[in-house]
């Protein structure tokens, strides 16, 4: 899928053998996976350079690109995961270049579990705007779980965003508070722990809702 | 060996193997070219340039193969066994045979050289045209999910088909609607890579013209599919509402009557009539909300309401409410105010507190008719109500609903002029860089429109920078008309804004000769009484006697509180 990966494979957008050329003869082996697991979509959203897809890579792959960072991330990512001893794959799309073509982003909104709403907590605007994509985009909130995600708590000095007042406004209105977390995609903050608790609240969401 | 810190100086640190220390070299070359350039310009630039080619290529690998999956596994399967009618099929899948041809020879193309001669600008550019169909594939992606579902249920071979494709380890746990946004999801990706591509490219580079030229038209390319996406979703949203309602009332609705309605939002709640409970549903458009009560398949009209603004009483109360309406309705003809005769009954009231009651227990928002009766909306949460509380607010500030119609409009208008259905008509001549043909910008804002303004600087031949100078001016030309155009569409929508600013000055003028009636015979009254009849003396002391009782109650209530209190 685009470039989905499973979680074994790192995306290398450098990789020499990428430029061989492939076996376009390959042929599908169709082996059945027996593993039922219950399936989480959850689609990052926010403005261009918040770290969505950074976020999606911590907390996949544990790994943060400093040296070369691929422009794109992948796709999507998937991750198995235990929550609350339930097998799950958690199935993370990354909307990256959507930010300015609304109707575009719809198709993602359909389908999905959950939407965590990105912001960098040092960019006020990025704040504000994913108070304002909550809001103009999804038109049937209730089919949505969402989370607040304030990216880049590494770099504390300039903060703008954190004033606990300011957040509180926009957790009154539909987002779930317990998994609202700063954290960091550079070093992993926090990353697995809102991931997982997103899950939960997620799945606990839709045991209410059934 | 990687380097695994890179610093500012261009100092590398590299770790040969995972036991040994750091090493520190020295990358003389990015010393000298970063001693006045910025930290992403930091690294050589070339290694750079062959990262993002590299990652250009292996991520149009990825989509290629991610498309032939889909083909293998989903289309020719569904076209062998029969699984869906022809139309059908067409509807789902589109022309992703033709995206695939599109990608896997832009793909061959890339291959064709090694990463670091590649002009990856000329690739995507000779195949711009071929790359609409990306645009008209996006078509697909509205209402997909709900699509594959109703497939699903009138199709029962789809739907076990979909099932049996889940358990494919190829699918990587995506499912035919994931592998069917993949094309929306690759095109709007191209700006990202090529914008990062120009950043490190030098101007006097043989394939920087081209990387412009391929940048502005995926641009373009990704604004014609969001308004294809837009204009498909609209009319879908529009269609279906007026399809929901039973022939009668949608007649009486007319909701296609109205070119610039825009739906907004559309939930459950429930209405107290005579005591009884209705379950209704609303659909709120931009100017008018109308509440459906379910009748088998269908929804018949319980009431159509046109939204009106009046302007919120911070301390008000219903009874001033009403006064304000009163005047409203009672001084203004009903022909100067068009929204009366169609609103024939309840308009919104701007959130006062008072009209907001909510208790605990209820959840309910208030609409003020001008009948003067309440029309009570209860829902289930707090958090629906205060939704529909702020949606229902902003659809009823006199400004919004115009400007939302406006950015529509000129959008509309944009794409109207740019070739969407016969989307193959060349947007212009492929192979042809000095060609004086217009270049169509597709955003004036865009940071790509910033970058073709620094032009290269070497000199490749006269001619040659004659002919991109010639091109600037007319893309500047093409601006100044697109520019041109949504200053008409302004105007338009400014006059409409006007003559409604008209309207509101004539209200406020026969307010205000109401109010200087109401003086007069406010006067007239007090000269009658202000004689000095035995009448008025008489009534004089009376009501000084009232005042007295009065305050001589209040003293007691007060007495009587401050016992209580004691007690």
């Amino acid at each position: 899928m685009g470039c989905g990966n499973s979680q074994e494979e790192v995306p290398k957008a450098s990789a020499p053998n990428l430029l061989e050329k492939a076996d376009y003869s390959e042929s599908y082996i169709r082996n059945k996976s027996v593993i039922n697991r219950k399936l989480l979509k959850v689609i990052l959203l926010g403005d261009s350079g918040v770290g969505k897809s950074s976020l999606m890579n911590q907390y996949v792959h544990q790994q943060f690109a400093a040296e070369y960072k691929a422009t794109i991330g992948a796709d999507f990512l998937t991750k198995h995961v235990m929550i609350d001893n339930v097998p799950v794959t958690m199935q993370i799309w990354d909307t990256a270049g959507q930010e300015r073509f609304q109707s575009l982003g719809v198709a993602f909104y359909r389908g999905a579990d959950c939407c965590a709403l990105v912001f960098d907590i040092n960019s006020e605007k990025s704040f504000d705007s994913v108070t304002s994509w909550k809001e103009a985009q999804i038109q049937n909130p209730h089919d949505f779980c969402f989370v607040l995600l304030g990216n880049k708590v590494d770099i504390e000095n300039q903060r703008q965003v954190l004033k606990i007042q300011r957040v509180n406004p926009l957790m009154m209105s539909g987002v779930q508070k317990e998994s609202s977390q700063l954290v960091s995609a550079k070093n992993g903050t926090c990353v697995v722990d809102a991931f997982d608790c997103l899950a939960a609240t997620t799945l606990n969401r839709d045991d209410l809702v059934s | 060996m990687r380097p695994l810190l890179r610093r500012r100086s261009g100092c590398y640190i590299y770790r040969s193997s995972p036991q040994s220390l750091p090493r520190i070299m020295f990358s003389f070359a990015s010393i000298t070219i970063c001693s006045s350039s910025s930290y992403t310009m930091s690294s050589p630039p070339t290694n750079r340039r062959i990262h993002i080619i590299e990652e250009i290529i292996s991520t149009e690998q990825t989509f290629v193969s991610t498309l032939e999956t889909l083909i293998e596994l989903f289309l020719r399967p569904i076209e062998a066994q029969n699984i869906l009618p022809g139309d059908e099929k067409v509807s789902l899948f589109g022309d992703v045979v033709e995206v695939y041809k599109v990608a896997s020879s832009m793909l061959r193309s890339m291959r064709r050289v090694p990463a670091s001669e590649l002009n990856v600008g000329s690739v995507i550019d000779e195949s711009m045209e071929r790359l609409k169909t990306y645009a008209s594939f996006c078509a697909i992606t509205v209402d997909l999910q709900s699509r594959v579902s109703s497939l699903q249920k009138r199709f029962p071979s789809f739907s076990s088909f979909l099932e049996d494709r889940k358990q494919l380890s190829q699918c990587k746990n995506a499912e035919l609607q994931d592998f069917l946004i993949c094309p929306m999801q690759r095109l709007t990706r191209y700006p990202l890579l090529l914008r990062k591509l120009i950043e490190v490219t030098p101007t006097q580079h043989d394939d920087y013209y081209h990387l412009q030229r391929a940048m502005d038209g995926v641009q373009f390319i990704c604004t014609m599919a969001n308004s294809i996406l837009a204009r498909t979703s609209h009319s879908n949203n529009m269609n279906r509402v007026h399809s929901l309602f039973e022939k009668k009332d949608a007649e009486t609705i007319d909701l296609l009557s109205n070119p610039t309605r825009c739906f907004i939002l559309e939930g459950d709640c429930m209405v107290y009539k005579k005591g009884k409970q209705v379950n209704v549903r609303l659909f709120l458009f931009d100017d008018i909300l109308v509440m459906g009560k379910r009748k088998d398949v269908n929804y018949r009209l319980y009431k159509k309401i046109t939204l009106l603004y009046v302007k919120s009483h911070s301390s008000g109360n219903s009874s001033q409410m009403r006064k304000e309406i009163v005047s409203r309705t009672g001084s203004v003809p009903t022909t100067d105010n068009p929204k009366h005769i169609i609103s024939d009954g309840p308009i919104f009231v701007k959130g006062s507190p008072s009209f907001q009651i909510t208790t605990e227990q209820e959840h309910s928002l208030e609409l003020l008719t001008t009948r003067f009766t309440i029309e009570k909306l209860y829902f289930t949460t707090k958090e629906e109500k205060n939704r529909w509380h702020n949606v229902l607010r902003r659809a009823t500030e006199i400004h919004s609903p115009k400007e939302v119609r406006k950015r529509g409009n000129s959008r509309e208008r944009k794409v109207n002029n740019l070739p969407t259905q016969n989307a193959m008509r060349p947007l212009r001549p492929i192979k042809k860089p000095e060609s004086e043909s217009e270049t169509a910008k597709c955003e004036s804002d865009s940071p790509a429109s910033s970058h073709s303004n620094d032009s290269p600087i070497l000199s490749r031949g006269k001619d040659r920078i004659d002919a991109e100078r010639q091109q600037r001016l007319n893309g500047l030309e093409a601006q100044l008309k697109t520019s041109r155009a949504s200053e008409r569409a302004l105007k338009t929508s400014g006059e409409m804004l006007q003559s409604r600013v008209d309207g509101l000055e004539k209200l406020v003028e026969a307010l205000k000769t109401q109010i200087s009636t109401m003086e007069e015979e406010l006067e007239m009254l007090r000269s009658t009484i202000g004689g000095s009849s035995p009448a008025t003396a008489s009534a004089e002391s009376l009501s000084r006697v009232i005042d007295m009782n009065e305050e001589a109650v209040y003293y007691i209530l007060l007495f009587r509180d401050m016992k209580g209190g004691e007690l």
